[in-house]
C-alpha cells in the first residue's frame, strides 16, 4: 500500500483526431493544461510542480 | 523526510572511444560490477532506473536497448530521457513511495558514436534558433562573455578551473583525460567560441554508471556506510536563451535554496565537506559557485583566487576531476552523485577528502543549466 494518499483533483484531454492542424505543439498542449487547471479551479502560480510524458 | 539509501556505486572507465563495447555492454559492465560489489544477484533488485538520450543511443525509446544489460526484463522499469541525477531522483522517489525496497539507477553515454554538435544541435527549436547552428560550445560562449563581462572575471580565473579539475582527475583512476596542464595551455589553446577556448571545454567520453538504491530498514544489508539523502530540489529556468538571465544561473540558485532548506544548510561552505558541480565549461563552474551560495554574484573568479575550492580547500569542487576530464553527457550528474557517494563513504583513494561527512551534487539538463537539481547527501 503507497504510504500517502494522492489525489487527482483535475484533468483535461484534447479531442484526440488524426491532424490538428489549427494548433501547433505548444498549443494543443496548453489545450489540455488549461482544462485540468480549470476543471480544479487551479493557476498556473498554485501549481509546484510538472511532469511531462511525450514521444 | 524519510531516508532513502545509496548503498554502493560502480563506474566504467571514462573514454574517448570504447569501439569494443556497443553500449548495452557497457551498461552491462556497471551492473555486473554492481552486483559482484555488493555480492547481490538481479532478484536482490526490486526496480530499474535508467538515463540515456534517444538522439545519442539512435533509436526512440533506448531503454529497451539495454533491457538485458539492467536485468529489467519483468521488472518494473523506466527511463528518464535526461541527465542522470534526475534518474536518481525518480530513484529516490520509488524508494519514498514504499512500493519499492532496492532501486538500480543507471546512466550511460557512448559520446564516440554520434557527433555531439548535431545532437546539441538538435536541443534547439527547429523553426528558428536551430538553423543559426547553435550548440554548446555557441551557446556556452555567450554566456561566459556576457558573464565575464558584467562581473570583469577574466580568462585567467577560468583557466584556473581547468588546472584544478584536470589536476584532480590525476587521483581518479576511472577519469578519461589524465594529464595535468597549466593555466598558459587553457590561455593558449585554440579560441573555439569566444571567449572560451577549446580547454575550457571538456572533452567527449564514453562511459556508464551504477548505482543501487535502498529504504532505511534494508540499507545495512549491503553496507557498513550508506549514503542518505538529505535534501533535494529541482528547478528548470527559461528554454530561449533569449527569456534567460546569461549572467546568472538562476535555475541552479533556486534548485540549491529549495535543497538548502530541506536539509537545514544555512552555511553551505561552512556546512558543507565536498561538492561535485556539473562544470559543463570553465566559466559554469564559477556561475556555479555563486548559485550554490559559495560565494556572492559576480565573485566566482575571486572565489576560485582564494583556493577555497582546491582539494585542501574550505570546499574542495570536482574532486573526481569534474565533467571539464570525464564528459559521458548524460550520465554526468549520477557521476556526480557516485563521487560524493564514495567521499561520504571514505572509499575515495588518492582524492579522499579527510572525515567528509555532508556532500552536494547536482545535475544539469539542457542548454546553459536551463534544468537544475541539487542534492544534500549525509553519510554516517
Amino acid at each position: 500500500m503507497p504510504k500517502n494518499d494522492v489525489a487527482v483533483v483535475g484533468i483535461g484531454q484534447t479531442k484526440f483526431r488524426s491532424k490538428r492542424r489549427d494548433v501547433n505543439i505548444p498549443e494543443m498542449i496548453y489545450e489540455a493544461a488549461k482544462m485540468a487547471m480549470d476543471d480544479a479551479h487551479l493557476e498556473p502560480k498554485d501549481i509546484d510542480a510538472i511532469l511531462i510524458g511525450n514521444f | 523526510m524519510d531516508k532513502v539509501a545509496i548503498v554502493g556505486v560502480a563506474q566504467t572507465k571514462y573514454e574517448e572511444d570504447k569501439i569494443d563495447q556497443p553500449y548495452s555492454e557497457l551498461v552491462f559492465e556497471v551492473v555486473k560490477k554492481l552486483h559482484n560489489n555488493l555480492g547481490i544477484t538481479n532478484d536482490d533488485i526490486g526496480c530499474v532506473i535508467t538515463s540515456s538520450n534517444d538522439f545519442n543511443d539512435g533509436r526512440t525509446i533506448a531503454n529497451m536497448a539495454i533491457q538485458d544489460a539492467v536485468g529489467s526484463v519483468r521488472k518494473a522499469e523506466s527511463r528518464v530521457s535526461g541527465d542522470g541525477a534526475f534518474a536518481y531522483v525518480y530513484g529516490a522517489m520509488r524508494i519514498l513511495s514504499e512500493e519499492y525496497d532496492t532501486v538500480m539507477v543507471v546512466s550511460h553515454c557512448k559520446c564516440s558514436e554520434v557527433s555531439q554538435y548535431l545532437v546539441n544541435n538538435t536541443i534547439f527549436d527547429p523553426y528558428y534558433q536551430r538553423h543559426l547552428g547553435l550548440d554548446q560550445i555557441s551557446s556556452a560562449g555567450l554566456m561566459a562573455n556576457m558573464y565575464m563581462n558584467k562581473y570583469g572575471v577574466s580568462e585567467e580565473q577560468a583557466a584556473k578551473v581547468v588546472v584544478k579539475n584536470r589536476k584532480n582527475a590525476l587521483n581518479n583512476p576511472h577519469a578519461h583525460l589524465q594529464k595535468e596542464i597549466s593555466v598558459e595551455d587553457v590561455l593558449n589553446s585554440k579560441m573555439l567560441a569566444y571567449p572560451l577556448k577549446e580547454l575550457d571545454f571538456p572533452p567527449f567520453s564514453d562511459g556508464a554508471v551504477a548505482m543501487l538504491l535502498t529504504s532505511e530498514k534494508s540499507a545495512k544489508k549491503f553496507t557498513d556506510t550508506p549514503v542518505w539523502l538529505k535534501g533535494y530540489a529541482s528547478c528548470t529556468d527559461a528554454y530561449y536563451l533569449g527569456h534567460r538571465n546569461m549572467t546568472d544561473l538562476i535555475g541552479l540558485e533556486l534548485a540549491a535554496k529549495g535543497a538548502y532548506e530541506m536539509a537545514g544548510i544555512s552555511d553551505p561552505v561552512g556546512e558543507l565537506d565536498v561538492a561535485e558541480v556539473y562544470d559543463a565549461f570553465s566559466t559554469h563552474e564559477l556561475m556555479s559557485y555563486e548559485a550554490l551560495g559559495f560565494c556572492g554574484k559576480g565573485e566566482g573568479g575571486k572565489f576560485m583566487d582564494s583556493g577555497a575550492t582546491q582539494m585542501n580547500g574550505s570546499i574542495p569542487v570536482n574532486p573526481s576531476g569534474g565533467v571539464l576530464s570525464s564528459n559521458p553527457t548524460m550520465a554526468n550528474g549520477l557521476i556526480r552523485v557516485a563521487e560524493i557517494v564514495l567521499q561520504l563513504m571514505g572509499k575515495a583513494g588518492k582524492r579522499q577528502i579527510p572525515n567528509a561527512k555532508l556532500g552536494l551534487a547536482n545535475g544539469m539538463n539542457g542548454i546553459c543549466s536551463q534544468g537544475n537539481c541539487v542534492l544534500i547527501f549525509g553519510g554516517e
